[in-house]
């Protein structure tokens, strides 16, 4: 189902996706989501929200976006394994987090 | 020592880690840690660089260590504590800014560090007008201060003053995991905080470092000065700042008694409840959070007599969902197996309201629309929470209770939503334990008095002695002046208790106690006595109780039973078994302590 989400770009891959747990973006989903996009060691992923671009393996990006609730995120990815760098964030933002 | 001539003053909090220990104050402020700042040369860049890279390093090392140890005494849950500040130290970002500083504007690696932090948490502020996430501006500046002091202590150049020379205790407003990463652990030797609960970080690194905390002290720090001597005592949660001669005394004789009891206690561990003559009551223990679980499996409970589940209710935004529930339910549940675990489904309203539901301002809360009543009236809140249930017995052997129960109608309902929901269950092929037995809180007056009808309803009872008493006697045992008159010695609670355990019995259910009574040795006399088949309490009472039981024949207590129903006044009732106790305390002693059977 994610990866129905998934969609080629140039050099690798993007998904949108909209915040859907509570609080938004804050410490602990925002380290979960450092910590999934930090496996993806030779894939470079980033996070873009209202044209602002971060590193999506920096935490201080990623609360920088100060995405809350509702907001839509683009997610892309290039370099190995891009495709299921996308998906895998994909599912855990979508997933609330495990907090909904 | 100048003990002698000042008085001591204690303090009370909440006990989160067990031991006593005595040693000097440390008074730990992160507020008051200067960090240093200066300029560099140019030739000393590439140096300062290198310093910056060592002292990541080494701070790196230091929480890893341990968010290790945590891993090891709870789990990896409670150790994810340290994520956030363990990325800082790698944050690719932040890094960059940092050398970039250091290089640019010759700062050196604490005040670059720092400084970039700022500059993060003001552009953070300005990002937004919502006031919530602007808020954060200050967790943010939080984590990056105490990271950088993490990185000034892992600094070889600093002289850090976090090393110690002689045992210390660490008092503070509160603590983070990369406060305590900077500490020497060879020599602190215990934590106390103002602020803070069970699961504050404080809690969770103490267990870790198997070091006494007490935590929720209250305004402590404008009574405390660095250096004092103090006894911290995480049994009963307390510090004595300027212990005299006899406090001292006192503190250690009882961390020898601690000592002697914890070996005891592992004696008694395995071994159950039963009375000389062969009368079994089963002990359980009362528990809150799930990580309380190995704490209370190690006094040896035989099951959990009452979950509370308003926690997972009360610290969050929103509700929690079935599945939010079912997880915390099924690891509950799994981890007493093949005790049995009864969770008393929601008890809010009264002290604690839940303000999603918006629950109209009551005068008199605990009279009020709470417990079943609240959750008959919020039927959706209600079937979430019993689906969560239902659907974790199928992993262990759970039980569900419900409290505030009034009359034989609201078991009725209660049940037909129960019904209901384990048809939809059966529907969707998910699987739950078609036994589960089902029981009610006997805490009203008016339910102990109909206790034979409500039996041909439920599987068990469990008698709450403490709203029990409460709500017969007509006492708020908050209000001081009052509060003298609760008293659980009163004839007409004897009298209740009495009748819900006949009814039972005559219905062929079995019948538990949850109240704080549980765990007086003379209130547990009377309770076996009258022939309760379990008694629920706080762990550490349980192997007092179990040494009690171990030590007395049924037959004993059934005529000290008898005869106070003579009795008139709670005084004499307490009068005569106190020396009832006594006199049976007096022939243990001929005996061993352990092995009565």
């Amino acid at each position: 189902m994610t990866l129905s989400k998934v969609q080629n770009t140039d050099t690798g891959h993007c998904a949108r996706v909209v915040i859907c747990n509570g609080l938004g973006l804050h410490l602990r989903p925002a380290s979960q989501l450092v910590k999934l996009a930090s496996r993806f060691e030779t894939c470079e992923v980033t996070l873009t929200k209202n044209g602002q671009t971060i590193n999506a393996k920096s935490i201080m990006g990623v609360i920088m976006l100060a995405a809350e609730q509702g907001s839509e995120i683009l997610i892309e990815a290039h370099g190995d394994a891009s495709a299921e760098a996308v998906a895998a964030l994909v599912e855990m933002v979508e997933g609330g987090f495990g907090e909904t | 020592m100048t003990g002698e001539s000042t008085t001591p003053s204690i303090w009370h909090g909440i006990p989160v880690s067990p031991g006593i220990q005595i040693g000097k104050l440390y008074i730990y402020d992160p507020a008051q840690t200067t960090i240093s700042r200066r300029f560099i040369r140019r030739g000393e860049i590439e140096q300062e660089k290198t310093r910056l890279a060592d002292a990541i390093a080494k701070a790196k090392e230091s929480l890893l260590d341990l968010r290790g140890k945590v891993v090891q005494s709870l789990d990896e849950a409670h150790a994810s504590i340290f994520d956030p500040q363990l990325m800082l130290l790698e944050d690719p970002l932040l890094l960059d800014r940092t050398y970039e500083r250091i290089e640019q504007q010759q700062q050196n690696a604490a005040m670059a560090f720092t400084s970039v932090v700022q500059q993060f948490a003001d552009q953070f502020a300005s990002l937004t007008t919502d006031s919530y996430i602007a808020g954060r501006k200050v967790d943010i500046m939080d984590l990056g201060k105490r990271v950088s002091q993490l990185l000034a202590s892992a600094d070889p150049e600093t002289t850090n003053s976090l090393q110690f020379t002689e045992d210390v205790i660490i008092l503070a407003s509160d603590m983070s995991p990369s406060d305590t990463a900077q500490m020497d652990h060879q020599h602190v030797k215990g934590f106390a905080t103002e602020l803070g609960g069970p699961t504050s970080h404080s809690a969770i690194l103490a267990k870790a470092l198997e070091i006494p905390c007490v935590v929720g002290l209250g305004r402590v720090l404008q009574d405390a000065r660095p250096g004092q001597v103090a006894i911290i005592d995480g049994y009963e949660g307390q510090i004595v700042l300027d212990p005299d001669q006899r406090e001292l005394a006192r503190a250690k004789s009882r961390r020898r008694r601690h000592l002697a009891y914890e070996r005891d206690l592992q004696k008694l561990r395995t071994l159950s409840a039963e009375t000389v003559d062969g009368f079994r009551v089963e002990l359980a223990a009362n528990v809150e959070l799930p990580i309380e679980i190995p704490h209370v499996l190690a006094h040896g409970a035989e099951g959990v007599g009452l979950f509370r589940t308003e926690f997972q209710y009360l610290e969050r935004a929103g509700l929690p969902t079935e599945e939010d529930l079912f997880i915390v339910y099924k690891k509950v549940v799994e981890s007493v197996a093949p005790h049995p675990v009864v969770f008393r489904t929601i008890d809010l309203g009264g002290d604690k309201f839940l303000s999603t539901l918006q629950t109209a301002r009551e005068v008199n809360p605990f009279m009020g629309l709470r417990a079943i009543r609240l959750c008959l009236a919020h039927p959706g809140v209600f079937k979430t929470q019993l689906r969560a249930l239902l659907r974790a017995s199928a992993f262990g052997n759970a039980r569900i209770m419900f409290p505030m129960i009034s009359s034989v109608r609201e078991v009725l309902q209660a049940k037909a939503i129960l019904d209901e929901i384990r048809d939809d269950l059966r529907r969707e092929g998910r699987p739950f334990n078609e036994e589960i037995q089902i029981g009610i809180m006997i805490e009203i007056p008016s339910a102990a008095v109909c206790a034979d009808s409500l039996a041909r309803e439920v599987d068990f009872f469990s008698i709450g002695t403490n709203d029990l008493i409460q709500y017969t006697l007509a006492v708020d045992r908050g209000n001081e002046q009052v509060a003298s008159l609760y008293d659980p010695f009163h004839p007409a609670i004897l009298r209740l208790i009495r009748t819900t355990i006949d009814a039972a019995h005559r219905q062929g259910i079995w019948v538990g106690l949850c109240g704080e009574i549980a765990a007086n040795p003379l209130c547990a006399l009377l309770l076996v006595g009258l022939g309760i088949n379990e008694l629920s309490m706080g762990a550490l009472a349980i192997p007092e109780i179990k040494r009690l039981i171990r030590g007395i024949r049924l037959a004993d207590a059934r005529r000290i039973c008898e005869e106070i129903y003579s009795l008139r006044t709670s005084s004499d009732i307490h009068a005569y078994v106190r020396e009832a106790y006594r006199s049976i305390q007096r022939q243990r002693r001929k005996s061993p302590v352990v092995g009565t059977s």
